[in-house]
């Protein structure tokens, strides 16, 4: 908001600078404009007072030289001597005021023309004077004869600087009028100076209004995308760290979740597998497991059940991972053990039961998970049935996981394909008919290993899968070993293969070994 | 012609010629997900006597896409007269064992594996 009052005061400062500007400008035109017009006034004023005094010397002239002529007549008509004095004095008194009407007018301002025309006329005045005189002296004296023609003569010359005079007033009455015209015209120009300067002024401060009205539209305009573009950063900003926020939040949340949720799976798999001990107890049988969880918890799923005459054995693997997965094991491992509880068993009659079940218990989690599932019922025939050429055990296989790898103790590999023996547990309603069951029989030193496909489809960094070949070369390379260290073999070779690739699965390996 | 795709996958229905062609990775989260793909394929069986799916392409498909395909191919079967093809690859993985378990549910199923 600073930044506003900030721009504010500038326009403000802007608006008073541009009025004061006007104002000065103004303020100088009218100046001047009344100098110049004071001083036409002034002009004028001298021109008619002097055009005024000039006219009436110049008609004083005209009386005294008339006045003059007319005393003559009177002086010429008059026989009394006291009469004819007395106007003789009025005849002086006459010229003096023509002297002096000459004198004042002569004062005045005049042009050389006019000057030069008044130095003109004295000769003639003088002449006019001197015939005057002598018409005068001789009336007097009554003496002459020839009055008659001075007088006509007189009159002549005084008509002549009559119109003299006439002329000079003309020519001041020309001049006067051209004055007049000099005065109007400079008061036009004048006028016109004051009109284009007021123009001037009024432009100015038009322009000045234009220009700050202009500067405030843009700053208003500037200042109002400003704000749009600050609420838009701020708008972006607040979801930014609204987003952010709820993404933490979540991706906290989902790690706490999933945290939480894979500690759950791996307890869950980890607390239910058999324990050495039970593996280890097995008539007939010597058993090597291992499993090794992926990063990501997946669903495999391994069980040695001892019995009577031998154990169950399983082996499955649940699709996907994480809890959903964990708890499907947990189902399983709960539906085959239930099942080895009751008095009698089948291996079919039981992966019927898992199927349903888990079926129908996954569709209620409205999950689509379902599992791999192959049971091995481990029949021992006892100590009195071992001899090499006849076989002292025998496994019942049922339901479809990966196949099962035999070494015989001559070393020959059998490799018994599943798929018929069984469906994917959960997957349909009605697989009853899918599952199917195999009976094999073992041999003193034959072995027998179960894998998930964590082992086979375990894939190294060119995205090459280590393979049932590979399981069996190496199986067969070493099957006279202990199950353990065949076991340990095996899983050193798949790591070995893996390399710096991410273990994607979990490993389940069992190796068994018919004593 | 109906075409539903993302980034990762491709399926296309040809009605002219009968034929859903899939391309590409499907892991969808869960049948909610699949819907589309289920009742495309369900649109399909009912315009048709003979329908193809191509799945040569299908480089993956997750637990919840067999499932899709399982229950597809029990309501294909319920239909008599039927005739239903499937095309896969022997070259990719998830194929063969889950290909051979959807003609166990429907023996009429024709499976080529190329």
């Amino acid at each position: 908001m600073n930044k506003k009052d900030h721009i504010v005061g500038r326009q403000i400062t802007l608006v008073i600078v541009g009025f004061v500007l006007t104002f000065s400008i103004l303020g100088v035109a009218v100046k001047v404009v009344l100098n110049n017009q004071e001083e036409n006034y002034k002009k004028l004023d001298y021109l008619v007072n002097q055009s005024n005094a000039k006219s009436e010397s110049m008609t004083e002239l005209s009386d005294s030289i008339r006045d003059r002529m007319l005393i003559v007549y009177d002086i010429l008509n008059s026989e009394d001597a006291f009469e004819i004095d007395e106007m003789n004095m009025g005849l002086s008194k006459k010229a003096t005021d023509f002297i002096n009407a000459r004198e004042k007018l002569m004062s005045l301002d005049l042009t050389k023309t006019q000057i030069d025309e008044l130095v003109d006329q004295r000769k003639i005045l003088k002449q006019a004077q001197l015939l005057l005189a002598q018409i005068v002296e001789n009336a007097i004296d009554e003496t002459g004869n020839n009055q008659i023609e001075l007088i006509s003569k007189a009159r002549e010359v005084n008509a002549g600087v009559l119109e003299r005079l006439n002329k000079l007033r003309k020519m001041q009455s020309k001049l006067s009028r051209h004055e007049l015209l000099d005065a109007r015209t400079s008061y036009e120009e004048t006028r016109s100076q004051m009109v284009v300067l007021g123009l001037f002024g009024l432009a100015f401060s038009l322009m000045i209004v234009y220009f700050v009205i202009r500067q405030i539209r843009n700053q208003g305009i500037k200042l109002t995308v400003l704000m749009q573009q600050l609420e838009e950063v701020n708008q972006t900003l607040e979801q930014r760290v609204e987003k952010r926020t709820k993404e933490l939040f979540h991706t906290r949340e989902e790690n706490m979740r999933m945290g939480a949720e894979l500690d759950v799976s791996r307890q869950l798999q980890k607390v239910i597998l058999p324990t050495q001990q039970e593996i280890s107890t097995i008539d007939g049988l010597e058993i090597a497991a291992f499993m090794q969880p992926a990063d990501e918890i997946g669903g495999d799923y391994y069980e040695v059940l001892k019995h009577d005459s031998g154990a169950l054995v399983g082996i499955g693997d649940v699709t996907g991972h994480g809890l959903e997965s964990g708890m499907v094991m947990l189902m399983i491992q709960s539906i085959i053990r239930s099942q080895l509880s009751a008095s009698s068993y089948d291996l079919i009659e039981m992966l019927k039961v898992a199927n349903i079940t888990i079926y129908n218990n996954v569709d209620r989690m409205n999950s689509e998970k379902n599992l791999t599932l192959m049971l091995l019922d481990y029949k021992n025939f006892g100590l009195s049935a071992a001899a090499a050429d006849r076989p002292s055990a025998e496994m019942t296989l049922a339901g479809q996981h990966e196949s099962v790898i035999i070494i015989r103790n001559n070393g020959e590999v059998e490799e018994i394909d599943t798929d018929e023996l069984g469906f994917p547990i959960g997957l349909v309603s009605d697989a009853n008919d899918f599952f199917h069951s195999k009976k094999i029989s073992l041999y003193q030193g034959d072995l027998v290993a179960l894998y998930t496909d964590g082992i086979t489809e375990a894939a190294n960094t060119a995205h090459e899968l280590y393979g049932t070949e590979r399981l069996c070369k190496i199986l067969q390379a070493n099957y006279l070993k202990l199950p353990e260290d065949i076991k340990d073999l095996i899983i050193k070779d798949v790591k070995q293969h893996i390399g710096k690739q991410k273990i994607f699965d979990d490993l389940t390996l069992l190796v068994m070994k018919q004593l | 012609m109906i075409k539903i795709e993302d980034d990762n996958y491709q399926v296309e229905y040809q009605p002219a010629d009968s034929v859903v062609r899939f391309t590409g990775t499907l892991r969808l989260g869960g049948l909610s997900e699949y819907a589309p793909i289920a009742d495309c394929l369900t649109q399909a069986v009912t315009e048709s006597d003979a329908l193809t799916l191509s799945l040569k392409e299908l480089e993956f498909l997750n637990s919840s896409g067999i499932a899709m395909f399982s229950k597809f191919v029990i309501n294909a079967r319920n239909k008599a007269e039927f005739k239903l093809v499937v095309v896969g690859s022997q070259s990719v993985p998830w194929q063969t064992k889950s290909l051979n378990n959807l003609k166990r549910l429907m023996p009429a199923m024709e499976l080529i594996l190329e």
